[in-house]
């Protein structure tokens, strides 16, 4: 066995390597940001390109992106509308529209995508999403150009397909695009506006009924509600998704009652069931039989199809305006 | 007698390092995309400083950036945490005298796992980058865990089995039940804390190999250093101090050790079970208890055996993947019930 002396020695061996180890190696990272330098001369088309996405990040373009890899449906919808279609190599599984993008190869699941499987369609864009955080390190280490959206709001989505567009290189186009969502959101915002305050029904948005979940106001169909001009009864609420409360929802005795289950869902409750519900049958749009149901994919998939769900939305709260 | 000994002992070593060998180019062959084993050869090959002029460059460029950025990281990594989980539990073995001492069953591993859910949430507080924070908070976290385990379980100077376990299963309890509050008050964060707790080695790439290996080094050069040490405590604390060992500081500096690793194996990977249970176990019947040996036997079969445990999670349900840590338990958690029926038996 050692003596104490030995032991000594062995401390202070122990406590430099510590040292060294922990404040030396534990900082170093792969430089793997091979980015090429800028001295090129810009093409006709303005590349190379450089676009900070939604996270901040400066991403380089030393080129027109021809091969496009979609990590989520949203982005999908995003390029098909930019009719981006034909450069879309590979896509999600969940990415079921447009018809066309079901013909694009899959690189495995939403949350979960098989990096290798991106890798290997040698793409020179991704377009992911803040889901996917935790593999931007991996991407970058395989050289692969990385853009991430992740809008909040539904002006976020616009800044989004702008930002898509300058990446594809055709931004005129995006942002004329853009430019006509945008100005169908304000149409219905024109007209919301005028309607006074005590004609607005107060909305109950259920996202799901076991349990019971609706939105925050922080959300982008908090966003879609208010602007479709409909008070939440939860409108203090900040949290993204909020499990209500059954005696809640009816205390604050909602004019309207909007959900989203997906179609062909055979779990989504019929209104005849949620008017049924126990202690329901006082609450203002059983009574008046205001119980809607919105196409989840127009509310939930952050594309251009947003303005769609709040035209539907609109329609909902106040059809003696939109119908 | 000790000739043939020894020569047992490097025959059954070269076999150990066959087996790591063929089970890394297992873990890099096998993938998403179908890559032949001759063309990965000839890719990792060409990166070996000095033999890189001898192999032509004749694969797809995509291959090559697979196989090293994704494949050989991911493999690299579960060797890391097979090694860091196997030693970590020999420690805690060894320095117990207790056969079910493991990160995982004693608590240490929830400890560092909510130190790391911590530091994710921190994030919204302070800024600091989460390769540093992680690993750190999961490290002291696990320390704290470790120490009020040991002491919860203490009666005069050992901690006998059942108290051990006992206290491992009420420190574990109170430490989920944290680890889910955190989740609750997560928000925006919960998928960063869900994508963390699911554990594995999934995307993981050569960044959370550089931050398990500082930790790794450190806590791996203390357990070797005190592998004598470690000897004289499997004939009891006093046993030990009458030989000349100072029980208390190698006890404190092989539980710090201990505590690097597990941290270092949680945060990279999450929780994954049973590694250091069984393994250690399993060398230990086929190389008896001296350190000197168990310790680079344990250190290369737990490399092996997370390897394989990974490989077989990819190939399961594939394209899917399942969690390591769910093939790590159903092979430990048996071997942990048989144990425990053993000791029992033995017990009273």
């Amino acid at each position: 066995m050692k003596s104490p002396i030995n032991s000594n020695k062995y401390r202070t061996i122990l406590c430099l390597i510590i040292f060294v180890f922990i404040f030396s190696l534990s900082g170093c990272r792969t430089t793997a940001n091979k980015s090429t330098t800028n001295s090129q001369i810009s093409d006709k088309n303005g590349f190379p390109v450089t676009i900070t996405d939604d996270l901040g990040r400066k991403i380089n373009l030393p080129a027109e992106p021809q091969r496009i890899v979609s990590l989520a449906p949203g982005n999908t919808e995003i390029l098909f509308y930019l009719g981006l279609g034909d450069r879309v190599v590979g896509v999600t599984d969940y990415c079921k529209y447009p018809k066309e993008a079901r013909l694009c190869p899959s690189i495995g699941g939403f949350s979960d995508p098989s990096l290798e499987k991106v890798a290997a369609l040698k793409p020179d864009l991704v377009l992911a999403t803040g889901m996917h955080q935790q593999m931007l390190p991996q991407l970058e280490d395989a050289g692969l150009k990385v853009l991430v959206l992740n809008p909040h709001k539904i002006e976020g989505i616009f800044n989004d397909i702008r930002m898509v567009g300058q990446a594809a290189g055709i931004e005129s186009k995006a942002n004329a695009l853009a430019q006509g969502l945008s100005d169908r959101v304000n149409a219905v915002s024109q007209k919301v506006g005028k309607i006074p305050d005590q004609q607005r029904p107060k909305v109950y948005y259920e996202l799901w009924h076991e349990p019971l979940m609706s939105v925050g106001r922080d959300t982008i169909i908090g966003q879609i509600i208010e602007v479709a001009g409909g008070p939440r009864i939860n409108d203090d609420c900040t949290e993204p998704n909020p499990q209500n409360s059954e005696k809640g929802n009816i205390a604050r005795n909602p004019d309207v009652m909007v959900d989203s289950y997906g179609h062909g869902d055979a779990k989504a409750p019929t209104p005849a069931e949620i008017a049924a519900r126990k202690g329901w049958k006082n609450t203002g749009f059983v009574k008046t039989n205001r119980i809607y149901s919105i196409n989840t994919d127009l509310l939930s998939i952050p594309g251009p199809r947003i303005v769609e769900g709040l035209e539907r939305m609109a329609e909902c709260l106040h059809p003696e305006i939109f119908k | 007698m000790t000739n043939s000994y020894s020569m047992k002992r490097s025959i059954i070593f070269t076999l150990l390092i066959m087996v790591l060998l063929i089970s890394v180019v297992l873990g890099i062959g096998i993938g998403a995309i179908s890559i032949p084993p001759s063309e990965i050869v000839r890719i990792l090959l060409s990166h070996v400083p000095g033999l890189q002029y001898y192999f032509a460059k004749g694969w797809a460029p995509e291959h090559a950036t697979i196989v090293l950025t994704m494949r050989f990281p991911r493999v690299l990594l579960a060797a890391l945490v097979g090694t860091g989980l196997a030693l970590a539990g020999t420690v805690f073995q060894g320095l117990f005298r207790n056969p079910m001492a493991d990160p995982y069953v004693i608590g240490v591993s929830s400890g560092a796992a909510l130190g790391a859910v911590g530091s994710i949430l921190l994030q919204s507080v302070v800024d600091i980058p989460l390769r540093y924070g992680i690993p750190a908070f999961a490290f002291v976290f696990a320390i704290i865990t470790i120490l009020l385990v040991y002491n919860l379980a203490r009666v005069g100077g050992k901690a006998p089995v059942m108290n051990l376990i006992l206290a491992g299963v009420a420190v574990n309890s109170v430490i989920s039940a944290l680890v889910s509050l955190c989740m609750f008050f997560s928000g925006n964060q919960l998928h960063q804390v869900l994508f963390w707790l699911m554990g594995g080695f999934s995307g993981r790439g050569m960044d959370y190999v550089y931050i398990f290996i500082p930790y790794g080094v450190v806590g791996t050069a203390i357990i070797f250093v005190y592998a004598r040490e470690l000897n004289a405590m499997l004939l009891g604390e006093e046993a030990a101090e009458h030989l000349g060992v100072e029980v208390e500081r190698v006890k404190r500096r092989l539980l710090i050790a201990a505590a690097l690793l597990t941290g270092a194996c949680v945060a990279v990977s999450g929780m994954i079970g049973f590694v250091g249970l069984v393994i250690p176990h399993i060398v230990r019947m086929i190389f008896g208890p001296d350190h000197r040996t168990l310790l680079p036997a344990v250190a290369l079969v737990g490399a092996s055996f997370l390897l394989l445990a990974d490989i077989l999670a990819r190939v399961i349900i594939a394209p899917g993947e399942l969690p390591v840590g769910i093939v790590t338990a159903l092979v430990g958690g048996p071997f942990f019930i048989y144990l425990l029926r053993r000791q029992k038996s033995t017990m009273f």
